[in-house]
């Protein structure tokens, strides 16, 4: 029966070694690119000037700190959406200052997707934080065993080990959060991703006539559709929408700008319901006094600023942000 | 209760224990309130299920050996099929056969109200219904004797290492080995543990972080090359073999340390010169019931050569059926029995022969056949029939042999996959030759890869759905 018992203590042993020797010699060396730095910094920084910027991988391809303002910080993380910003906003507004607040925001921000949007390895080396436990737990993605030292970090080594290897090279830029690069895939692979949004666009189309007309549509179908319309319509979630605003009101000492980055035009074509944007963003200026919202959506970029179709690149963003400083200059000053 | 989970980790070695502190003529008991226990743990309501299926194979099987009229026992038989197979039906198949019927009519501008039943397919029930069917024929065939023990007839059908998915055990095989005072010895122990091992790392290493690459170019299919969709065909083989036998390591691991020998299910399927071997070793449990309650059977009513080539083929379209109700998996089957129907064909020719005879090319047919399985199974990953002839189509007219293309999207994750796959085709060769002196190296290594290079423990097995 020892035998039996022998690889689960040996198992204890390893884990434990692992745990230590992760916690020694790999965290310390997360940059300022690494999803839980930025949580954990945002924690833990007082600046009363700092101008958080947060939003997702589009928002951390586009926010150059630099060409912004000294005390920009860009928070932006992939696959981050409301789910996530609540959180961070909550943690920001929490903290005694005025600086102005930048949200990068776009068509699916306000989904509700926990499973595929809060990614754990973000809040990993502060999962033991009250307030991580906490919102990791509201949203449904918090383990008893990550509360174990020795298990605590299963499943996220490798990923987290991966996202150390980021070095500035002349072609990959990194400043202060965001993350910007000098790439553009070439006509051909370009056309390939916005062939591939076009067709999505199609089977949306196809698929609702038929649904319209009464002829059924088999259960794969009915759950494309559903997912097509998440990807290509703007989310237009009233319950998060009104958690947000009530957010901002309750500090109106706060200025929130709510920035919609440039987007391909192969992105905004499958954007059916774009007029309930442009009313909601209406409405945020006309009748929320600190909240601002800013459409550069349709920000003339010629294809060789793209790094996909869903994301700018260095150039894009150098462009896009010369004349967004402009345009917020009399906000963040 | 999911097998890599923390909880089964707790839950095994506690049902260990206890069997190993009660007396033989109690354990009964304790496996099958554990079994029970480990399938409510996923939805309780459903035991109700396993309990119906239990208590009319039990009532039927004692009948069938009772009775000596033919007709009642026929009867027996069919009541023991109606009540399983309508499970089945009910939970896997129903919405299948409406949709079809409901497009059908539709061609005929005959527009019904089809409705979708929001049924949730309960877990394994293609594999404990397939058991327990196995017991009523096996006991009206004569092959085996009725079980007089509710109890223990209760365990076999849901013993819990294999309930969920499989191998599908053989009542004559396993209850007298749920009934014997087990004779567990230190090398049995060893070869459990080393088992359990394997299970996990295929499982939480190889099969999940392959999946990784897969799940994205499949999520993206117009936006991959047709090379991309070929590497991603060939990794989805492997994933598909590490998640299924990962299982089963670990379910015949865990049967092992209780004095239970499961079978085997793999034998180095993906290996192999064609498909009648790949399927021979390829889900063994299944094939050879599928080979024993329905390929004999029509084989006894027509075995000219051309009813035996028919019914081959039919048997892999049932084989693909069984995994899904869904069209991709009908052309999974069907593409798999017609390229085995050509081989069996083209086998016995002059190049046939030629090839096999010559050590590299026989080595060539095995990569040739890995090849083709591979395209077949993207029926099997894909999510409609559309989506598996686009990526074929793609993958034909697209592929070439450029590294920079395949590692031009998805480039981490593609590389994880292969690093992966590489790790999964040393231990297994390892594994194969170890010796127990080096045991004590083999434990260390694979505790720390699962460790190391495990993934989110919530990923569901693929066979889970089944």
């Amino acid at each position: 029966m020892l035998l039996f018992f022998y690889p689960l203590l040996l198992a204890g042993v390893i884990a434990l070694v692992i745990d230590q020797s992760f916690e020694v010699f790999v965290l310390p060396k997360r940059t300022d690119l690494d999803n839980s730095f930025k949580v954990e910094r945002l924690l833990g920084e007082t600046d009363p000037k700092e101008i958080p910027v947060f939003g997702s991988s589009k928002g951390r391809s586009s926010f150059i700190p630099d060409s912004l303002g000294e005390t920009v910080f860009n928070y932006s993380m992939q696959k981050c959406n409301f789910d996530v910003i609540f959180f961070l906003l909550e943690t920001e507004l929490a903290k005694d200052k005025d600086a102005p607040i930048i949200i990068e925001f776009n068509a699916r921000s306000f989904v509700h997707r926990p499973q595929h949007t809060i990614d754990l390895a973000t809040f990993m080396p502060i999962k033991n934080n009250p307030s991580v436990v906490e919102y990791l737990a509201a949203n449904d993605r918090l383990d008893n065993f990550q509360l174990v030292p020795g298990v605590r970090y299963y499943g996220s080594y490798v990923r987290y080990i991966r996202s150390l290897n980021r070095k500035e090279t002349p072609n990959k830029i990194i400043n202060r959060g965001g993350l910007f690069i000098d790439y553009y895939p070439g006509d051909r692979l370009l056309r390939r991703f916005t062939d591939s949004r076009y067709k999505m666009i199609e089977k949306r189309e196809e698929l609702e006539t038929r649904a319209a007309s009464g002829k059924p549509l088999t259960y794969m179908e009915d759950q494309m559709l559903d997912q097509l319309q998440i990807s290509l319509d703007f989310a237009y979630n009233k319950d998060r929408i009104k958690k947000f605003e009530d957010m901002v009101k309750s500090h109106p000492n706060r200025d929130i700008l709510m920035v919609f980055t440039p987007h391909h035009p192969s992105e905004l074509a499958g954007l059916k319901n774009r007029e309930k944007l442009y009313e909601l963003m209406d409405h945020w200026n006309e009748d929320i006094p600190n909240l601002y919202a800013f459409d550069y959506s349709d920000f003339p970029l010629p294809d060789s600023c793209f790094k996909n179709s869903s994301h700018i690149n260095l150039e894009g963003a150098r462009r896009f942000c010369a004349v967004l400083n402009d345009d917020l200059a009399h906000l963040l000053n | 209760m999911l097998f890599n989970s923390l909880d089964y980790l707790i839950f095994l070695p506690l049902v260990v224990v206890a069997f190993y502190l009660i007396p033989n003529r109690f354990r009964w008991m304790l496996l099958l309130a554990a079994s029970y226990y480990f399938y409510m743990c996923w939805k309780w309501q459903y035991i109700f299920l396993i309990l119906i299926s239990t208590m009319v194979d039990f009532y039927a099987g004692i009948q069938i050996a009772k009775t000596p009229d033919k007709k009642k026992k026929r009867w027996f038989l069919l009541m023991s099929l109606f009540v399983n197979l309508g499970f089945l039906f009910y939970f896997k198949y129903l919405n299948f056969f409406t949709e079809n019927t409901a497009m059908l009519l539709s061609q005929f501008n005959i527009f019904t109200d089809f409705t979708y039943y929001d049924i949730l397919l309960p877990v394994g029930i293609s594999f404990y219904t397939f058991q327990t069917l196995s017991y009523t024929i096996d006991v009206y065939q004569g092959k085996a004797e009725p079980e007089t023990h509710l109890g223990y007839f209760a365990l076999y059908v849901s013993y819990f290492p294999q309930l969920v998915a499989g191998p599908i055990e053989r009542s004559v095989r396993l209850i007298p080995q749920l009934k014997r005072e087990p004779n567990v010895t230190s090398d049995d122990i060893r070869y459990a543990v080393n088992k359990i091992l394997l299970g996990f790392f295929k499982k939480v290493v190889v099969a999940d972080t392959v999946s990784q690459y897969i799940n994205l170019v499949y999520a993206n299919v117009d936006g991959t090359t047709g090379t991309q969709l070929y590497m991603a065909a060939f990794l989805f083989s492997v994933q598909l073999f590490a998640d299924f036998s990962g299982y089963t390591d670990i379910a015949i691991g865990s049967a092992r340390l209780m004095g239970v020998r499961l079978m085997e299910n793999f034998k180095r399927p993906n290996w192999q010169e064609n498909h009648s071997a790949y399927w021979a070793n390829w889900h063994i449990s299944l094939t050879s019931w599928i080979r024993d309650y329905i390929y004999i059977p029509l084989a006894r009513l027509n075995k000219s050569k051309g009813a035996l080539m028919l019914w081959s083929v039919l048997i892999l379209v049932i084989i693909g059926f069984w995994h899904g109700a869904n069209w991709t998996f009908i052309m999974f089957g069907l593409t798999n029995g017609l390229v085995m129907l050509t081989q069996r064909l083209i086998r016995n020719t002059k190049f046939a022969i030629a090839m096999r005879s010559n050590k590299i090319t026989h080595e060539l047919q095995k990569y040739l056949n890995l090849n083709i399985l591979c395209l077949e199974a993207v029926y099997f990953r894909s999510v409609d029939i559309d989506m598996a002839h686009n990526i074929l189509w793609k993958i034909f007219t697209e592929f070439n042999f450029s590294i920079s293309e395949v590692l031009s999207l998805y480039k981490s994750e593609f590389l994880m996959a292969v690093f992966v796959s590489l790790l999964l085709w040393t231990t297994v060769l390892f594994n194969n030759k170890l010796k127990f002196k080096y045991n004590w190296a083999y434990v260390t290594t694979m505790l720390f890869l699962i460790i190391f290079l495990g993934q989110d423990l919530k990923n569901q097995f693929v066979y889970f759905q089944f």
